[in-house]
Protein backbone atom coordinates (compact mmCIF):
# COMPACT_ATOMS: atom_id res chain seq x y z
CA UNK A 1 0.00 0.00 0.00
CA UNK A 2 1.42 3.63 -1.09
CA UNK A 3 1.07 6.73 0.54
CA UNK A 4 -1.52 7.53 -2.26
CA UNK A 5 -3.74 4.59 -1.44
CA UNK A 6 -3.79 5.49 2.14
CA UNK A 7 -4.07 8.74 2.93
CA UNK A 8 -1.59 9.20 5.82
CA UNK A 9 -2.53 12.75 6.73
CA UNK A 10 -5.77 12.36 7.21
CA UNK A 11 -5.10 8.60 8.69
CA UNK A 12 -2.91 10.68 11.39
CA UNK A 13 -5.51 12.56 12.35
CA UNK A 14 -7.58 9.99 13.52
CA UNK A 15 -5.19 8.11 15.04
CA UNK A 16 -4.47 11.05 17.33
CA UNK A 17 -7.88 11.08 18.04
CA UNK A 18 -8.06 7.59 19.45
CA UNK A 19 -9.31 5.93 16.41
CA UNK A 20 -8.63 2.68 16.49
CA UNK A 21 -9.43 1.02 13.01
CA UNK A 22 -6.97 3.88 11.76
CA UNK A 23 -4.32 2.54 14.19
CA UNK A 24 -4.77 -0.59 12.36
CA UNK A 25 -4.63 1.02 8.66
CA UNK A 26 -1.70 2.41 9.62
CA UNK A 27 0.58 -0.79 10.89
CA UNK A 28 -0.52 -2.44 7.81
CA UNK A 29 0.85 0.07 5.84
CA UNK A 30 3.84 0.43 7.97
CA UNK A 31 4.37 -3.61 8.43
CA UNK A 32 6.35 -4.20 5.75
CA UNK A 33 8.80 -1.34 6.66
CA UNK A 34 9.61 -2.02 9.95
CA UNK A 35 9.13 -5.66 9.74
CA UNK A 36 12.43 -5.30 7.36
CA UNK A 37 14.06 -2.93 9.85
CA UNK A 38 13.54 -5.38 12.48
CA UNK A 39 15.14 -8.33 10.71
CA UNK A 40 18.24 -6.48 9.80
CA UNK A 41 18.84 -4.39 12.98
CA UNK A 42 17.43 -7.34 15.64
CA UNK A 43 19.39 -8.39 18.83
CA UNK A 44 20.04 -11.86 18.90
CA UNK A 45 18.26 -12.72 22.34
CA UNK A 46 14.54 -10.53 21.08
CA UNK A 47 12.13 -11.68 19.24
CA UNK A 48 10.87 -9.75 16.11
CA UNK A 49 7.16 -9.61 17.52
CA UNK A 50 8.30 -7.91 20.37
CA UNK A 51 11.14 -5.53 19.15
CA UNK A 52 7.79 -4.80 16.57
CA UNK A 53 5.64 -3.90 19.29
CA UNK A 54 8.15 -1.61 20.89
CA UNK A 55 8.57 0.38 17.27
CA UNK A 56 4.89 0.77 16.91
CA UNK A 57 4.03 1.83 20.13
CA UNK A 58 6.65 4.28 20.13
CA UNK A 59 5.85 5.52 16.92
CA UNK A 60 2.14 6.24 18.16
CA UNK A 61 2.84 7.40 21.21
CA UNK A 62 5.18 9.73 19.79
CA UNK A 63 3.01 11.29 16.64
CA UNK A 64 3.32 14.93 18.48
CA UNK A 65 6.83 14.92 17.42
CA UNK A 66 6.47 14.19 13.53
CA UNK A 67 6.18 17.43 11.75
CA UNK A 68 5.43 16.68 8.37
CA UNK A 69 8.85 17.45 6.85
CA UNK A 70 9.66 14.60 5.60
CA UNK A 71 7.49 11.73 4.42
CA UNK A 72 5.89 9.23 7.36
CA UNK A 73 7.49 6.44 6.08
CA UNK A 74 10.81 8.11 6.57
CA UNK A 75 9.88 9.45 10.30
CA UNK A 76 9.31 5.61 11.16
CA UNK A 77 12.49 4.21 9.77
CA UNK A 78 14.39 6.59 11.99
CA UNK A 79 11.91 5.65 14.96
CA UNK A 80 12.63 1.52 14.08
CA UNK A 81 16.62 2.43 13.41
CA UNK A 82 16.92 3.74 16.98
CA UNK A 83 14.54 1.62 18.67
CA UNK A 84 16.74 -0.97 17.31
CA UNK A 85 19.85 0.52 18.25
CA UNK A 86 18.82 1.00 22.07
CA UNK A 87 17.96 -2.75 21.56
CA UNK A 88 20.77 -3.78 20.76
CA UNK A 89 22.50 -1.31 23.49
CA UNK A 90 20.43 -2.93 25.86
CA UNK A 91 21.85 -6.14 25.48
CA UNK A 92 25.49 -5.09 26.15
CA UNK A 93 27.08 -8.27 24.28
CA UNK A 94 30.01 -7.86 22.43
CA UNK A 95 31.56 -11.25 21.98
CA UNK A 96 35.27 -11.76 20.88
CA UNK A 97 34.92 -15.19 18.98
CA UNK A 98 37.48 -16.95 18.56
CA UNK A 99 38.52 -19.52 15.42
CA UNK A 100 37.52 -22.83 17.74
CA UNK A 101 34.27 -20.99 18.82
CA UNK A 102 33.25 -21.22 15.11
CA UNK A 103 30.82 -23.66 13.90
CA UNK A 104 32.17 -26.40 11.38
CA UNK A 105 30.57 -24.15 8.35
CA UNK A 106 31.98 -21.15 9.22
CA UNK A 107 35.61 -22.98 9.79
CA UNK A 108 35.21 -23.58 6.24
CA UNK A 109 35.07 -20.13 5.04
CA UNK A 110 37.91 -19.32 6.98
CA UNK A 111 39.78 -21.94 5.69
CA UNK A 112 38.36 -21.05 1.94
CA UNK A 113 39.28 -17.27 2.74
CA UNK A 114 42.85 -17.99 3.36
CA UNK A 115 43.17 -20.90 0.72
CA UNK A 116 42.04 -19.33 -2.75
CA UNK A 117 41.66 -16.03 -4.26
CA UNK A 118 38.41 -16.57 -5.45
CA UNK A 119 34.45 -16.18 -4.83
CA UNK A 120 33.01 -18.34 -2.09
CA UNK A 121 30.69 -20.79 -4.18
CA UNK A 122 27.34 -20.75 -3.00
CA UNK A 123 27.75 -24.13 -1.18
CA UNK A 124 29.52 -21.67 1.54
CA UNK A 125 26.92 -18.88 1.37
CA UNK A 126 25.34 -20.09 4.50
CA UNK A 127 28.22 -20.49 6.62
CA UNK A 128 29.40 -16.79 5.47
CA UNK A 129 26.32 -15.19 6.54
CA UNK A 130 26.87 -16.66 9.72
CA UNK A 131 30.42 -15.78 10.44
CA UNK A 132 29.36 -12.32 9.04
CA UNK A 133 26.78 -12.06 11.87
CA UNK A 134 29.15 -13.27 14.37
CA UNK A 135 32.19 -11.13 13.44
CA UNK A 136 29.19 -7.99 13.27
CA UNK A 137 28.77 -8.51 17.19
CA UNK A 138 32.03 -7.37 18.06
CA UNK A 139 31.10 -4.03 16.30
CA UNK A 140 29.40 -1.39 18.19
CA UNK A 141 25.63 -1.32 16.90
CA UNK A 142 26.32 1.97 15.15
CA UNK A 143 29.13 0.08 12.91
CA UNK A 144 27.04 -2.63 12.37
CA UNK A 145 24.05 -1.24 11.05
CA UNK A 146 26.43 1.04 8.64
CA UNK A 147 27.89 -1.76 7.12
CA UNK A 148 24.96 -4.23 7.07
CA UNK A 149 22.92 -1.57 5.01
CA UNK A 150 26.10 -0.85 2.51
CA UNK A 151 27.40 -4.36 2.36
CA UNK A 152 24.42 -6.93 2.95
CA UNK A 153 21.67 -4.87 2.07
CA UNK A 154 23.26 -2.54 -1.07
CA UNK A 155 21.68 0.34 0.01
CA UNK A 156 23.50 3.68 -0.59
CA UNK A 157 24.87 6.16 1.64
CA UNK A 158 21.71 8.62 0.89
CA UNK A 159 18.94 5.57 1.68
CA UNK A 160 21.25 5.17 5.23
CA UNK A 161 20.99 9.28 5.59
CA UNK A 162 17.50 8.65 5.19
CA UNK A 163 17.35 5.74 7.28
CA UNK A 164 19.21 7.30 10.28
CA UNK A 165 19.11 11.13 10.25
CA UNK A 166 23.31 10.84 10.02
CA UNK A 167 25.14 12.83 7.41
CA UNK A 168 26.34 11.71 4.75
CA UNK A 169 30.12 12.55 5.83
CA UNK A 170 29.23 10.75 9.21
CA UNK A 171 28.06 7.46 7.30
CA UNK A 172 31.58 7.29 5.19
CA UNK A 173 33.38 7.44 8.14
CA UNK A 174 31.45 5.25 10.45
CA UNK A 175 31.48 2.66 7.78
CA UNK A 176 35.45 2.98 6.89
CA UNK A 177 36.13 2.46 10.64
CA UNK A 178 33.85 -0.52 10.72
CA UNK A 179 35.11 -1.96 7.55
CA UNK A 180 38.79 -1.60 9.58
CA UNK A 181 37.69 -3.09 12.79
CA UNK A 182 35.88 -6.16 10.83
CA UNK A 183 39.19 -6.74 8.89
CA UNK A 184 40.83 -6.78 12.37
CA UNK A 185 38.57 -9.23 13.87
CA UNK A 186 38.53 -11.67 10.38
CA UNK A 187 42.98 -11.50 10.34
CA UNK A 188 42.68 -12.55 13.72
CA UNK A 189 40.44 -15.81 13.14
CA UNK A 190 42.71 -16.35 9.95
CA UNK A 191 45.98 -16.37 12.23
CA UNK A 192 44.07 -18.59 14.88
CA UNK A 193 43.20 -21.13 12.09
CA UNK A 194 45.37 -24.49 12.62
CA UNK A 195 48.30 -24.16 9.37
CA UNK B 1 46.77 -5.14 3.89
CA UNK B 2 45.35 -5.70 -0.02
CA UNK B 3 44.67 -9.25 0.91
CA UNK B 4 43.00 -8.90 3.97
CA UNK B 5 41.17 -6.62 2.24
CA UNK B 6 40.29 -8.58 -0.46
CA UNK B 7 38.63 -11.60 1.97
CA UNK B 8 36.67 -9.22 3.75
CA UNK B 9 35.11 -8.01 0.73
CA UNK B 10 34.85 -11.81 -0.23
CA UNK B 11 33.10 -12.89 2.92
CA UNK B 12 30.78 -9.81 2.65
CA UNK B 13 29.92 -10.51 -0.99
CA UNK B 14 28.68 -14.05 -0.04
CA UNK B 15 27.07 -13.21 2.86
CA UNK B 16 25.25 -10.88 0.64
CA UNK B 17 24.11 -13.19 -1.71
CA UNK B 18 22.97 -15.48 1.19
CA UNK B 19 20.91 -12.73 2.02
CA UNK B 20 19.52 -11.98 -1.64
CA UNK B 21 18.78 -15.84 -1.74
CA UNK B 22 16.92 -16.08 1.32
CA UNK B 23 13.75 -16.87 0.99
CA UNK B 24 11.45 -13.96 1.35
CA UNK B 25 8.94 -13.34 4.56
CA UNK B 26 5.61 -12.26 3.90
CA UNK B 27 4.95 -9.10 5.72
CA UNK B 28 1.96 -8.13 4.18
CA UNK B 29 -0.73 -8.30 6.73
CA UNK B 30 0.04 -7.74 10.36
CA UNK B 31 0.15 -10.72 12.64
CA UNK B 32 -3.31 -10.48 14.80
CA UNK B 33 -1.56 -10.71 17.84
CA UNK B 34 1.29 -7.93 17.26
CA UNK B 35 -2.20 -5.85 16.26
CA UNK B 36 -4.14 -6.66 19.14
CA UNK B 37 -0.21 -5.74 21.91
CA UNK B 38 0.34 -2.75 20.03
CA UNK B 39 -3.41 -1.65 20.47
CA UNK B 40 -3.44 -2.64 24.14
CA UNK B 41 -0.02 -0.92 24.62
CA UNK B 42 -1.84 2.20 23.50
CA UNK B 43 -4.45 1.59 25.28
CA UNK B 44 -2.45 1.82 28.51
CA UNK B 45 -1.10 5.31 28.22
CA UNK B 46 -4.25 6.63 26.30
CA UNK B 47 -5.83 9.24 28.44
CA UNK B 48 -8.84 7.66 31.00
CA UNK B 49 -12.41 8.20 29.94
CA UNK B 50 -13.49 10.57 32.64
CA UNK B 51 -15.03 13.58 31.35
CA UNK B 52 -12.72 16.16 30.17
CA UNK B 53 -14.44 19.31 32.36
CA UNK B 54 -14.19 16.81 35.64
CA UNK B 55 -10.69 17.67 36.47
CA UNK B 56 -11.04 21.77 36.07
CA UNK B 57 -13.72 21.55 38.53
CA UNK B 58 -12.24 19.07 41.00
CA UNK B 59 -9.14 21.69 41.14
CA UNK B 60 -11.35 24.57 41.42
CA UNK B 61 -13.14 23.53 44.41
CA UNK B 62 -9.93 22.47 46.13
CA UNK B 63 -8.58 26.28 45.54
CA UNK B 64 -11.76 28.02 46.28
CA UNK B 65 -11.80 25.70 49.48
CA UNK B 66 -7.79 26.59 50.20
CA UNK B 67 -8.93 30.41 49.83
CA UNK B 68 -11.93 29.92 52.46
CA UNK B 69 -10.17 28.37 54.78
CA UNK B 70 -6.75 30.67 54.56
CA UNK B 71 -8.80 33.97 54.28
CA UNK B 72 -11.16 32.82 57.51
CA UNK B 73 -7.53 32.63 59.61
CA UNK B 74 -6.14 35.38 58.58
CA UNK B 75 -9.75 37.13 59.87
CA UNK B 76 -9.52 35.30 62.96
CA UNK B 77 -5.64 36.49 63.77
CA UNK B 78 -6.41 40.01 62.36
CA UNK B 79 -9.81 41.06 63.53
CA UNK B 80 -9.36 42.26 67.28
CA UNK B 81 -13.58 40.81 67.65
CA UNK B 82 -12.08 37.44 67.04
CA UNK B 83 -10.31 37.36 70.05
CA UNK B 84 -12.42 39.74 72.23
CA UNK B 85 -15.25 36.73 71.66
CA UNK B 86 -12.30 34.61 72.94
CA UNK B 87 -11.82 36.41 76.33
CA UNK B 88 -15.43 36.39 76.34
CA UNK B 89 -16.18 33.41 76.10
CA UNK B 90 -13.73 32.94 79.83
CA UNK B 91 -15.81 35.24 81.24
CA UNK B 92 -18.08 32.77 82.77
CA UNK B 93 -15.25 31.53 84.87
CA UNK B 94 -14.88 34.89 86.33
CA UNK B 95 -18.09 35.44 86.59
CA UNK B 96 -18.82 32.64 89.22
CA UNK B 97 -15.77 33.77 90.90
CA UNK B 98 -16.90 36.76 91.30
CA UNK B 99 -20.30 35.87 92.17
CA UNK B 100 -18.51 33.94 95.12
CA UNK B 101 -17.01 37.04 96.55
CA UNK B 102 -20.27 38.73 98.05
CA UNK B 103 -21.25 35.20 99.25
CA UNK B 104 -18.12 34.26 101.08
CA UNK B 105 -17.73 37.88 102.59
CA UNK B 106 -21.46 37.45 103.54
CA UNK B 107 -20.49 34.42 105.42
CA UNK B 108 -17.34 36.03 106.64
CA UNK B 109 -18.84 39.64 107.79
CA UNK B 110 -21.97 37.23 109.80
CA UNK B 111 -20.90 37.31 113.26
Amino acid sequence: MTEDELNVAECLDRVRKGDESSVRALMQHLHPLVMKIVRSHRPRRMEEEDLAQMIYTKVFTRLEQYEGKVPFTHWVSRVAVNTCLSAIKAEASRPEWRFADLGEEEQVVVENLAATTDDLDAAHQAGSSELVTKLMETLSPEDRLVLQALHLEGRSVAEIQEMTGWSGALVKVRAFRARHKLRKALKKLLAERSP
Amino acid sequence: MKNEQDQLDRLLRSAAEARRNAPAHDDSTVPWTLEQRVLASLRRVAPSAEPGWLLPVIRGAFASASLIVMASAALYFAHPMGQQADSAAQIPANEMAFADIPVSQMFVSTP
